[in-house]
């Protein structure tokens, strides 16, 4: 959405008609407007949510919306027309969207809407003919979708919470809202239930053997569900689990007095890790040579065979074979070596028949010899078996005790906080390892849960092939089966690539967001990289990648959000205006140069109401060249209301 | 070379009363083999060394010719063919070939059983043990017993 | 973007079920606005007509 213009017809403060134009996206894509608190910024604010979305978009109830002054000076039952038309433009379309609100004067102190408001939204085509847009509401909402719009038309002030702590459900609903995943989840939960309802149909129709599976598989499916539900829990459970021990860790860090402890320990707990994971691999190819060791077993059979195999040959007692070729064309030609004839159905050619069965053709010696390179190469990897063993197994006792002498050094440390004079250092080293202990566990169940889900993932597939095999006796429910089977793979396949979706969206984001904040962020700044964790939370990390809880200013925060909301923006492809009301409002200055500098870049259109004070400056001047039409809202004390003056250069 | 090769066949049996011994040797992490072709190629090779095939009671499929790893497992069960006597036309047949294996590994299977799976300990341990002590030429446990338990 | 990842993801599906998801997923997207959608009727609907395919 490219807005071209905004015109008010008799909306709050705003007499008469006025309008607003909005500079196109190009070099010079910022509109700007000022005004004072009081002014009419907000009025502009509502206008544009009002008329894209009506009555129940903003907080003002609708009775209220019309000038005052318009309504003063209107005779008795003489209608009143409160309007916001704002001009757009959607992927080369002209639109043209109208809201229009009607109230009558009553008598001199009260007024009454006509109703609720009335929404038209005109196509414009190129030669100027306009047509309405049917079911216009549903065609706004893909353009730019209500639940999504307070991310792009907000309070500057406001936009903080993404990046303040506890508002996790905030960021992953705008991702689920702008990326649509709540698409892909409906689509899952309702194509399950439809698969579920054929299942239903089939059994009912279907008999004997069928039916069993059927109902089998509907109670390890239901099963399955469960333990899925549960392995989702417990991984929040984890995951909250894992973030207050990071707290924890944190908070010793803090103490001086134990800091150069706590990092040691973090530090060996991250070779731990490293070893440990080495050690896996060591396990793992340990385990594949000693299960294909039996080719130790083999040197015995394998040089006897050798010698066998050498000592034929030496003897010519390998078959050279009387070439079966040979043989095929004596029987074509119909002519024997001897120069007899071979004619058809005589002994001649019976005999030649014979032979040729038992003909081996040429390739027999072939054969022979390579087996017997095939069986020295064996021969070599027996040899070679019990010192590669021996060194596998000796790299596995030298990782083990690595692994030993880290979890030791790591222990002493542990004491030493728990027996520490500082009493914050006790508490918190107990409740840290208490909360470790408790991840354990936790660890634990996930890894049981997980392996449950992988057993019953395999019952249903068994069920599922034996359904198979079982319906390809039964015909008689080929019609509903065929639809079954069909949803049931549906959703399957809407659930399987659900995951994959979610986490390449959120990995896309945080690389986009990342871009954006560091362009935007002041230099300054002890931040230097950002992460949206799986999670979803949002978190700014300092240069020892340690996440900042609560150092962060305010400001930092909106920056922080804003390259959150710009980032989410450029990887949905949805195309809208940024439009912030007071963005600079509590930002430190240094950054607001900075954001002044790089915010026009991360959008198409950008349109900043700003206070008087705001914005002056480094930051004014820094903004002067993006700055493609600028406004001023005069208020008069007198009247009560806003006139939009332009600004020219 | 194939072509030499008559009497094809593409499963592999083993003595269906063993198959959940098969299981418990390649099921889960632990497990000391990562593949049932693996299972049967070391009986079959301590059967070898016994010294006598034992034919199948009750087959039991356990894998198809395609798991045999072609440059190592092939040629060793055409030695094992091959056999004490050299027989030449062994070879070019599929179906003797592996029937001769089954046979061997069903033979060698209860020593397989014997060193693994009924002594104390990890098994993935005993199986090591196992295959050191017959490379340097001590003989397995069962070797020096008379009876191979059935 | 988001419909290049989602095709992407549904590359080696099964032809059919890759229709059937594609076209509910549109489905889904067109009524995720609407009060109380009534999917299933599209959805079995989708679904026919892709068995009666060939």
């Amino acid at each position: 959405m490219k807005i071209d213009n905004l015109r008010l017809i008799n909306f709050r403060q705003y007499y008469g008609e006025q309008a607003i134009r909005f500079a196109p996206d190009g070099p010079r894509n910022v509109t700007v407007i000022n005004g004072n608190n009081g002014a009419g910024k907000t009025s502009l604010f509502l206008a544009l949510n009002w008329c894209l979305y009506g009555d129940k978009a903003i907080d003002t109830p609708i009775g209220e919306l019309t000038n005052k002054r318009a309504l003063f000076e209107a005779a008795p039952n003489v209608e009143v027309q409160t309007q916001v038309q704002l001009r757009f433009r959607h992927k080369a379309m002209r639109y043209v969207a109208t809201r229009t609100l009607v109230q009558y004067k009553v008598d001199s102190s009260s007024w009454k809407a006509l109703g609720k408001s009335d929404f038209v939204l005109l196509r414009v085509k190129s030669g100027g003919a306009a047509e309405q847009v049917a079911n216009p509401e549903a065609v706004i909402e893909t353009l730019l979708p209500s639940n999504v719009r307070s991310y792009f038309f907000f309070d500057g002030e406001k936009i903080e919470r993404f990046s303040s702590p506890g508002h996790e459900t905030d960021v992953k609903e705008a991702i689920r809202n702008v990326l649509q995943i709540e698409v892909l989840e409906r689509a899952k939960e309702h194509l399950d239930v439809v698969a579920k309802e054929y299942q239903k149909e089939l059994k009912a129709q279907a008999t004997g053997k069928l039916q069993e599976v059927l109902v089998e598989e509907e109670r390890t499916r239901s099963t399955l569900d469960q333990a899925k539900i549960k392995l989702s829990g417990l991984l929040d459970e984890e995951r909250a689990a894992k973030r207050l021990l990071q707290e924890l860790e944190e908070r010793l860090v803090d103490v001086k007095a134990v800091s150069d402890s706590v990092e040691l320990r973090h530090d060996l707990e991250e070779q731990q890790k490293a070893r440990e994971a080495e050690y896996e691999q060591l396990q793992i190819q340990l385990r594949g040579e000693v299960s294909r060791g039996y080719v130790v077993l083999a040197g015995r059979v394998c040089d006897q065979a050798i010698e066998l195999l050498d000592q034929k040959r030496k003897r010519g007692q390998i078959p050279s074979g009387v070439r079966e070729v040979l043989i095929r064309d004596l029987l074509t030609s119909r002519q024997c070596i001897c120069g007899r004839d071979v004619a058809p159905h005589s002994r001649a050619e019976a005999e030649l028949q014979s032979l040729l069965e038992r003909a081996v053709s040429s390739e027999l010696e072939d054969f022979v010899s390579q087996l017997t390179s095939s069986l020295v190469a064996v021969n070599g990897q027996a040899g070679r078996f019990p010192v590669d063993l021996r060194n596998r197994l000796e790299a596995c006792r030298k990782t083990e005790g690595e692994l030993e002498r880290l979890h030791d050094q790591i222990e002493r440390i542990s004491e030493k906080l728990k027996d520490s004079p500082l009493e914050q250092v006790v508490g918190l080293e107990r409740r840290r390892q208490e909360e470790a202990q408790k991840r354990e566990q936790l660890v634990g169940d996930t890894a049981v849960t997980r392996d449950r889900i992988e057993r019953l993932q395999q019952e249903l597939k068994g069920l599922e092939d034996r359904r198979e095999t079982v319906k390809q006796q039964e015909r008689k429910s080929e019609a509903i089966y065929a639809k079954y089977q069909l949803a049931r793979k549906a959703a399957d396949k809407v659930e399987s690539i659900f995951e994959d979706f979610a986490s390449s969206m959120r990995r896309a984001i945080q690389t986009e967001a990342r871009t954006i904040f560091q362009s935007l962020i002041s230099k300054a700044t002890q931040f230097s990289d950002i992460r949206l964790t799986d999670d979803y939370r949002l978190e700014v990390l300092d240069r020892w990648g340690y996440a900042a809880r609560l150092e962060m200013s305010a400001g930092e925060r909106q920056v922080l959000s804003l390259s959150f909301i710009a980032g989410m923006a450029k990887i949905s492809g949805m195309e809208s205006p940024l439009v912030m009301d007071t963005p600079f409002g509590r930002l430190y200055s240094v950054h607001r140069e900075n954001i002044v500098e790089h915010l026009p870049d991360l959008t198409g259109q950008l349109a900043l109401f700003v206070q008087d004070e705001e914005l002056h400056g480094a930051a004014r001047r820094k903004l002067e060249p993006r700055i493609g039409v600028e406004y001023s809202l005069e208020f008069d004390h007198a009247t009560g209301c806003t006139r939009i003056v332009e600004v020219t250069q | 070379m194939d072509s030499a090769i008559k009497d094809r066949r593409d499963s592999v049996y083993i003595e269906a009363q063993y198959h959940p011994l098969y299981k418990e040797l390649t099921d889960g992490a632990e497990a000391p083999f990562e593949y049932m072709k693996d299972v049967f190629m070391t009986a079959l090779l301590l059967g070898y060394r016994l010294g006598k095939p034992k034919p199948l009671e009750k087959r039991h499929m356990i894998f198809k010719i395609s798991a045999f790893n072609p440059s190592v497992d092939l040629p060793i069960l055409r030695a094992v063919a091959l056999g004490p006597s050299g027989d030449i036309s062994a070879l070019t047949s599929e179906n003797r070939t592996l029937t001769l294996a089954e046979e061997y590994a069903n033979a060698g299977f209860a020593a397989l059983r014997a060193e693994v799976l009924d002594r104390p300990g990890l098994t993935v341990n005993n199986l090591i043990l196992l295959l050191q002590r017959l490379s340097e030429g001590e003989p397995s446990a069962s070797e020096v017993a008379t009876t191979a338990d059935s | 973007m988001l419909e290049k990842k989602i095709l992407e993801l549904l590359q080696d599906a099964d032809p059919k079920v890759r229709s059937v998801v594609l076209q509910v997923l549109s489905a889904e997207q067109a009524k995720l606005y609407q009060q109380k959608p009534r999917v299933s009727e599209e959805i079995r609907q989708i679904i026919e007509a892709e068995v009666r395919k060939p």
